[in-house]
């Protein structure tokens, strides 16, 4: 999510019963970037997704 | 009257307006007016107008998904000042935006500044007294403050879209106090919006679409339909709303002369849709940069020739409506975008029409 919707995300997260799902903060806004630059976010993101992926897995 | 079994928690408080409104402010409830204290009584004055166990919901409201049964709508509905008898018009707006075609949790959460906005047609929008004619869209008549803002209280105190929260409008718009209007059926020449969504003319039922503010578009000149409808499309035809960016749905309420001159040419909705269609177009190179323009081709992909881009990407996206009384304003209604317009009909509990709101009413005053 967005540093904006972090807020909105945790909220989500309680609502469907995942208070302690892991999620990752892109810059805001991503609707008004190009796809080259949302290409060059997502792979600076890479490691943290990976770990938040993981962190879930263990039932972090 | 018949005793209900009702849910929501009790709380005692001094018997005084200004006491339940500091308690509002404090329980962060409500719009930031006034609210009606929703006492029990009230409550289930409102519910003698339904046919359904309160404990039923609605659906889940977003963001919170939090129940919308029938007992907490009411419970809004009180707080927005409704007359009882408007109660089955607040349950079918809600029914509508709770359904998953119309995106209600996009809606509520967006940066954009959206609103539900409500459309009653058939008899029960006059015999309610719903506003259709002089300042439709404005102040001035009950039963459309009341209903818009009763699904607006909805969409705060049960979806919990609150302001700087959950919800992440950028500015908001005055819509999003309340936004409900009727349809000028009697003046329209052309069947009426439920008419066209399956209901039968003496059928009643609601519309909600989901509106990015409003855009007034006045012509005092036009006397001909393809002069009204080029300048409505220019008005429609303009940079920045969610239409032009990603398509879907949008609405055009022509006054009731405008309305006149286009179907005393002898056009229908459709042939309006069409001619509309073709014009509401903007040459992208005169109003947007090149980085726009790159960022727009995986949007809108239909659409290479960027020196005639359509804010919609069929006619039939474009719902037209009848509303206001004399003068030659339009209003452009564009939307969200990733939303669609839902009509929900006035029906008893096994599906059946009402003929009138009092058709639902239980015995006793």
């Amino acid at each position: 999510m967005t540093e904006v919707f972090g807020p909105l995300g945790r909220r989500e997260a309680e609502a469907f019963n995942m208070p302690d799902l892991r999620t990752v903060v892109v810059p805001h806004p991503l609707a008004t970037r190009p796809d080259t630059e949302l290409r060059r976010i997502a792979a600076g993101l890479k490691a943290a997704v990976i770990e938040a992926l993981l962190a879930s897995g263990r039932g972090r | 009257m018949s005793a209900l079994h009702l849910s929501s928690e009790r709380i005692a408080v001094e018997d005084s307006l200004d006491a339940f409104y500091a308690l509002a402010e404090e329980r962060g409830w409500g719009d930031g007016f006034p609210l009606v204290p929703p006492t029990a009584e009230r409550v289930a004055a409102m519910l003698r107008f339904c046919d359904r166990d309160p404990q039923e919901s609605l659906g889940q409201v977003p963001p919170e998904w939090a129940e919308a049964t029938y007992e907490k709508v009411a419970v809004n509905a009180v707080m927005a000042g409704c007359r009882p008898e408007y109660f089955p018009v607040v349950c079918a707006a809600v029914s509508g935006v709770v359904d998953p075609a119309f995106n209600l949790y996009g809606i509520q959460a967006t940066t954009n500044p959206v609103a539900p906005l409500v459309v009653v047609n058939g008899p029960v929008a006059k015999a309610l007294d719903f506003n259709a004619r002089g300042n439709a869209f404005g102040q001035g008549w009950r039963a459309n403050a009341t209903v818009g803002r009763a699904l607006r209280l909805v969409l705060l105190n049960i979806g919990g879209g609150k302001p700087q929260t959950l919800d992440r409008a950028t500015q908001g718009f005055p819509g999003k106090y309340s936004f409900c209007v009727a349809e000028n059926e009697d003046v329209s020449p052309w069947e009426p919006l439920h008419v066209e969504r399956g209901c039968r003319r003496e059928e009643s039922a609601v519309t909600v679409m989901g509106i990015q503010a409003f855009h007034n578009i006045i012509d005092i000149v036009s006397k001909t339909a393809p002069d009204v409808l080029t300048n409505m499309a220019a008005g429609m035809a303009v940079w920045g709303t969610n239409n032009m960016t990603h398509g879907g749905e949008l609405a055009l309420a022509l006054s009731p002369e405008h309305a006149a001159i286009v179907a005393g040419d002898g056009w229908s909705k459709d042939d309006a849709r069409r001619y509309l269609f073709e014009r509401a177009r903007i040459d992208m190179h005169r109003v947007t940069t090149a980085e726009t323009r790159e960022l727009m081709r995986p949007r809108r992909p239909k659409w290479v020739d960027m020196a005639n881009f359509p804010v919609c990407d069929r006619p039939d996206e474009i719902i037209l409506l009848v509303i206001g009384g004399p003068g030659i304003h339009g209003a452009f209604l564009p939307s969200f975008g990733n939303t669609k317009a839902i009509t929900r009909k006035l029906t008893r509990r096994d599906g059946t029409a009402i003929g009138s709101v009092q058709d639902l009413r239980k015995g006793g005053d």
